[in-house]
């Protein structure tokens, strides 16, 4: 008997629907792990703008989970504007602790900078462990506390916000005294972006950079352009844009400012880092769990600075594109601040430096097992040792 | 009659005691630079000062915060906080705090800042995050934003759903430093002086920012 095509679209639709449900509910599958999962390593997810409470942001979420099961990261860096539209009670609930629930609840901790978007209060709530401060760094290493001897990683968390006097001498002063052989530092507003909503800070950069430089920061981690971008490197130093973990302006990359190394504005995304020794990898991840973006940097030990190398392509995984070494700011981006050096090493701040002129050099590709391999035995997590501001 | 004298005043030595470290040689940080008479400083850093007093004199009053809280105790902290605060400044009007003579120089001190070849990209700066000019990511659709707008009145609520403007560092140390429980921001072309935590616009100054494509 001939079903009415009107029942048929129904059923069609009904079961369509069911399906939906069913993949709602249930984390959605991750894709491939890109990154090597080695002993010891210190392995964190960066996230920003993610809290809109939307369906995009759960999403995001749901990947971050299941990716949690291959790379069990300790901590996640949080970017700004982690709260949009107010922080009520109701609003942290829906729009952080319900999408990250199973993080939370496996002891991930959240590291939070405040973005435009957020109350300077939200500096108080216990699982952003901020102690109440809006400027803050911590140091993770191998083995925790009891390996002082270990520099390990210290990331600094700016609230560039309101980047006043007290604020950027803290800045320095932290710096200076930080011998971390990676020094992350991770706030809202880009010092360099092709976004054409926001763009690069320029104000805030001409403030930041110089000391970036002068105490040695490889890694800037920030959001407030709703999408993914990786710098090309500028000064020695790796920026990157993290602003789509729950907010995505699509087609928002202008890809004529030569900044861009690679860039991702089509659909929503979150980051994995994994650090050991010298070696920094990412990995970016879009909504529906495709790597966008991936490689590692290397640090040579301090002053020397990093160079990158592309992680070879897993078969079965989206290609991505490399990441070949920048030997300065790229043609038609904004005014740097101090003026590059004319060969392959970027030049440090015009400014006095103690430091040696930081070298990027062209490192051979660095090689790496085919298959990422599950560390049989994994050391003692990396553990933070806070250090309020003052 | 006092003749008003522009001094270029460093305040790294003043602040000091005030938990700010002086600018040491070695520094690359620029130091605190204030284009603002000695007297007239004052008179903003004194009405500041009262300000502050008051406000520690409601947090004796309310149930305290801590830096552990949870998402209720912060979001009732913050409403007792800024109830209260409009409750004790019942009748406050615009340029009790930002004085004549205060605003007259904070005036300058933009319009120089402003004028000069890096102005542009100051105001640029300024617009992101304005609740004139950007909104918030919807949660039905986060590629589309909403506004939200801000009532331009002294002692009222700073619409809790708005953002906050940025505030670009160079035009921070040309203007008096404050303490931690107040901050400069700008709403459309006016800067405005804002509880840092609570919802409340202490004053403001309006029409600073000279660029008509910044919505009042």
């Amino acid at each position: 008997m001939k079903r009415p095509a009107l029942s048929w679209n129904a059923e069609v639709r009904l079961a369509l629907a069911a399906l939906a449900l069913l993949l709602a509910g249930s984390p959605a599958p991750a894709q491939e792990l890109r990154l090597p999962v080695k002993d010891g390593s210190i392995r964190f997810a960066v996230i920003g703008d993610t809290g809109t409470g939307s369906t995009a942001q759960y999403d995001v979420a749901k990947q971050m989970i299941a990716f949690h099961a291959k790379l069990p990261f300790e901590f996640v860096i949080m970017v700004g504007d982690d709260l949009y539209g107010g922080s009520s009670a109701d609003d942290y609930r829906t729009k952080f602790e319900q999408p990250y629930a199973a993080l939370l609840s496996g002891k991930v901790k959240f590291y939070a900078s405040l973005g435009n978007h957020d109350n300077p209060d939200e500096r108080n709530y216990k699982d952003w462990n901020m102690s109440g401060q809006r400027f803050y760094t911590w140091r993770a290493s191998p083995g925790g506390l009891g390996k002082l001897d270990n520099p390990g990683v210290r990331f600094f968390a700016l609230d560039t916000n309101y980047m006043d006097k007290p604020q950027l001498d803290w800045v320095e002063s932290e710096l200076k005294k930080s011998s971390s052989e990676w020094k992350i530092a991770f706030f809202h507003h880009p010092l360099y972006s092709s976004g054409r909503t926001h763009g690069s800070s320029l104000d805030l950069r001409a403030q930041l950079e110089p000391l970036f430089m002068k105490y040695g920061v490889s890694v800037v981690l920030t959001g407030h352009d709703h999408f993914y971008e990786r710098i090309k490197p500028q000064h020695g130093i790796y920026h990157w844009v993290c602003g789509a973990g729950g907010s995505l302006r699509k087609g928002d990359i202008d890809r004529g400012t030569g900044l861009t190394e690679v860039g991702f504005d089509t659909d929503y995304s979150f980051m994995l880092v994994e650090i050991d020794g010298t070696d920094l990898y990412f990995q970016a991840v879009s909504r529906t769990g495709q790597t966008v973006d991936a490689g590692v940097i290397h640090h040579e030990p301090f002053p020397a600075s990093a160079a990158p190398s592309p992680l070879p392509p897993s078969p079965g995984s989206t290609p991505v594109a490399p990441a070949p070494v920048s030997p300065g700011p790229p043609k038609g981006s904004p005014a740097p601040v101090v003026s590059p050096s004319p060969s392959v090493s970027p030049s440090p701040p015009a400014s006095p430096s103690p430091k040696p002129s930081p070298a990027v050099k062209t490192s051979p590709t660095r090689r790496r097992p085919a298959t990422p391999r599950r560390s049989p035995s994994p050391r003692p997590s990396p553990k933070p040792s806070p250090t309020p501001p003052p | 009659m006092m003749r008003e004298r522009a001094v270029l005043l460093t305040l790294s030595g003043l602040l000091a005691g005030a938990g700010c470290s002086a600018t040491s040689k070695e520094s690359l940080v620029p130091p605190q630079t204030v284009e603002m008479d000695a007297e007239t400083l004052r008179k903003f850093q004194h009405e500041v000062e009262e300000y502050v007093e008051l406000r520690q004199k409601v947090l004796t009053k309310i149930p305290p915060v801590t830096t552990k809280a949870t998402p209720d105790q912060i979001a009732a902290h913050q409403k007792a906080l800024t109830e209260a605060i409009v409750a004790y400044r019942k009748g406050a009007k615009r340029g009790e705090i930002f004085g004549p003579e205060v605003e007259a120089a904070v005036r300058r001190t933009l319009h120089r800042a402003f004028s000069a070849p890096d102005g542009p990209a100051l105001i640029k700066e300024i617009k992101s995050g304005n609740p004139t000019v950007e909104g918030n990511p919807s949660a039905r659709d986060p590629t589309k934003e909403v506004k939200q707008p801000v009532t331009l009145t002294v002692n009222t609520f700073y619409n809790s759903a708005a953002p906050f403007s940025s505030v670009p560092p160079s035009l921070l140390l040309k203007l008096p430093l404050l303490p931690d429980q107040v901050r400069y921001r700008f709403v459309g072309r006016a800067l405005i002086l804002r509880d840092t935590e609570a919802n409340v616009i202490l004053d403001y100054i309006p029409e600073v920012v000279p660029d008509p494509s910044i919505p009042r």
